[in-house]
């Protein structure tokens, strides 16, 4: 189980990283921010699971944005000029694949990372209180990368092929 | 010249193939690594194949394992580009035969300049 | 922000002085945005007010002005062609002609450091299969704040990204979070001091090679032949210097033997005497 005060002394680290990955997958220059996500607008949300090999305990990496700023992304990135939902999915998994990734290197070393699992929401339900929040602003929009403790994994998690926990859940 | 994107989500196989293309690959997606082997099977050969490291179906450290397996595939280059970046993993993706490793996020200028170090292109 | 055309002058005028870089008219945009976050930090609110303090010599603040309109960027390996040709050919060279068979390598405008490391992994490769022998690597550049970030030998993932070659990395490097800090026997290969290159490398030591790339862009031509003399002063005669690919070579002058090989531009001392 990770530390709770080791989490919290990453979060100039998260949002470093935050910033990066904004610059080099989307190219746009974004600003660290403390403002929240606005309240009620359509949200893109990818939540990752780190698995800890040692003690089987589980982090959280979410990645969520205005559904507005993923439209705009995917737009460019895509090269479509109307974006579907699917188009934003991907969007925002694959942010929140590359965010998980290095939240592995940074906090939970030789974990295993599942694979993303993307949703279009209207809201979320606010993070407990042991969560760790960075966020950037970039076109007038906020993005945020949030990494907290989890109790479990939701079941309907997928993990990698070749991972141990994928070869658990196919039987082999 | 011909490039490999093995890559389970279709942003990054965007980003990479635009990338390549304006590098003048002709390039070849595959959603994962049993796509990407089928695709060898058809007759792609690629000079060098960009490859995720978590993917469904399979993965691309197994994907790695088996090109080298194939002495047919023996010319295939082949470079990681992942979100892995723990060294323990680089370690075995090297070991696997993979041989280059990009992590991700990366800068435009990252592949083109691996692929200028490992000879493939020149600038 | 825009900046006055006196301010202007004076900070180009400043800066060559201290660097010898040349900031021709045109370069305002330059100077603007590189030393309007500098303004911020030092809390002024407008570029005058900002140029009367460096006017006042105000020692910290010039250091980080010359600091700031440094270009900076570079990477491991940069170019390829230039390593693959140091490790081929200059090295077996200029050891077959050392007398000392301590092999000096000189990193000039090094900037954050991976020229002189790439080269000193090379080394590491090298000095095995060539017993008896010792090599150092000296760096050096006119930004502290690059001569630190060099000394610390520690670089982002981004920075690791950028033309380092997997193998070395697994092996020269450790993992700190999300940061790789060089082994200890890399950074023992390799010191990095400040150092102008447009004045004379006093208590420099001799050198069997130099690597002086993208760096002469930003003098002007008698600067460059001054940078060049100040290189060759402490070239051993049948060493070589190894230029930049994207600079015009200079004429170097008779003392040297153009001795290009694949893509890299090198130059081979041939000795004072020579006509
Ligand atoms: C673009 S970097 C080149 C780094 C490296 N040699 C390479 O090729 O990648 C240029 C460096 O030259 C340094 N520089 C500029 N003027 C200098 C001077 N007069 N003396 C020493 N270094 C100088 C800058 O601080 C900067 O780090």
């Amino acid at each position: 189980m990770i530390d709770p005060a080791e989490l919290a002394a990453a979060q100039p680290d998260l949002e470093m990283l935050l910033v990066e990955m904004i610059a080099s997958v989307l190219g746009e220059q974004a600003e660290p921010t403390a403002e929240p996500l606005p309240a009620a607008v359509g949200l893109a949300v990818s939540r990752l699971v780190i698995q800890d090999p040692q003690d089987g305990s589980f982090l959280g990496v979410d990645v969520r944005a205005e559904g507005n700023l993923i439209t705009t992304l995917a737009a460019t990135l895509l090269g479509v000029a109307e974006p579907a939902p699917d188009d934003m999915l991907d969007v925002i998994a694959e942010l929140g694949n590359i965010a998980a990734g290095n939240v592995k290197s940074l906090l939970c070393h030789n974990g295993q990372l599942s694979l993303p699992a993307p949703q279009l929401a209207f809201e979320h339900e606010g993070d407990s209180p042991d969560a760790i929040r960075a966020g950037a602003s970039l076109l007038g929009n906020v993005m945020e990368l949030v990494v907290m403790p989890l109790h479990s994994a939701d079941a309907k998690t997928r993990w990698p092929s070749g991972s141990a926990q994928h070869s658990a859940e196919v039987g082999v | 010249m011909q490039a490999l994107v093995v890559d389970d989500s279709r942003v990054m196989r965007t980003i990479l193939t635009k990338l390549l293309t304006n590098l003048n690959f002709d390039v070849v997606q595959a959603g994962d690594g049993a796509e990407a082997l089928a695709a060898l099977d058809a007759g792609a050969r690629p000079e060098v194949a960009l490859v995720d490291w978590n993917m469904p179906v399979m993965d691309g450290l197994t994907f790695i394992k088996k090109v080298r397996q194939n002495p047919e595939y023996r010319d295939v280059v082949l470079m990681m580009v992942t979100t892995e970046s723990e060294q323990n993993n680089i370690v075995r993706a090297l070991a696997a035969g993979a041989h280059e490793y990009v992590i991700k996020p990366f800068t435009d200028e990252v592949i083109a300049e691996k692929l200028e170090m490992l000879g493939l292109i020149e600038r | 922000m825009s900046i006055a055309t006196t301010d202007f002058a004076f900070v180009a005028d400043l800066v060559r002085q201290r660097s010898a870089i040349d900031l021709q008219p045109g370069k305002e945009y330059l100077v603007e945005s590189r030393l309007v976050p500098l303004m911020r930090i030092s809390g002024e609110s407008d570029l005058a007010a900002f140029v009367s303090r460096l006017r006042r010599g105000d020692q910290k603040l010039i250091d980080s002005v010359i600091d700031a309109l440094t270009t900076n960027e570079t990477l491991w390996f940069r170019d390829t062609a230039p390593f693959d040709v140091f490790t081929k050919q200059l090295l077996p060279d200029v050891a077959k002609t050392s007398l000392t068979k301590k092999i000096t390598v000189w990193s000039a405008a090094c900037s954050s450091g991976q020229e002189g490391y790439s080269l000193a992994m090379l080394l590491l490769d090298w000095l095995p299969r060539n017993p008896g022998f010792d090599a150092k690597i000296v760096g050096t550049d006119i930004s502290h704040k690059m001569v630190e970030r060099a000394s610390a030998g520690k670089y982002s993932q981004l920075e690791i990204n950028r033309g380092l070659r997997v193998p070395y990395l697994v092996k020269y490097f450790d993992q700190v979070g999300r940061d790789w800090v060089l082994k200890k026997e890399v950074r023992d290969l390799a010191t990095f001091k400040w150092g102008n290159l447009a004045q004379p490398p006093i208590g420099h030591p001799q050198c069997d090679i130099i690597f002086l790339r993208n760096v002469l862009i930003y003098f002007d031509p008698p600067t460059k032949k001054r940078v060049i003399e100040n290189c060759r002063s402490v070239l051993r005669p049948g060493g070589y210097l190894v230029l930049g690919g994207a600079e015009t070579a200079p004429s170097l002058g008779p003392n040297w033997k153009r001795v290009d090989v694949d893509r890299a531009v090198v130059f081979q001392h041939l000795g004072n005497g020579a006509s």
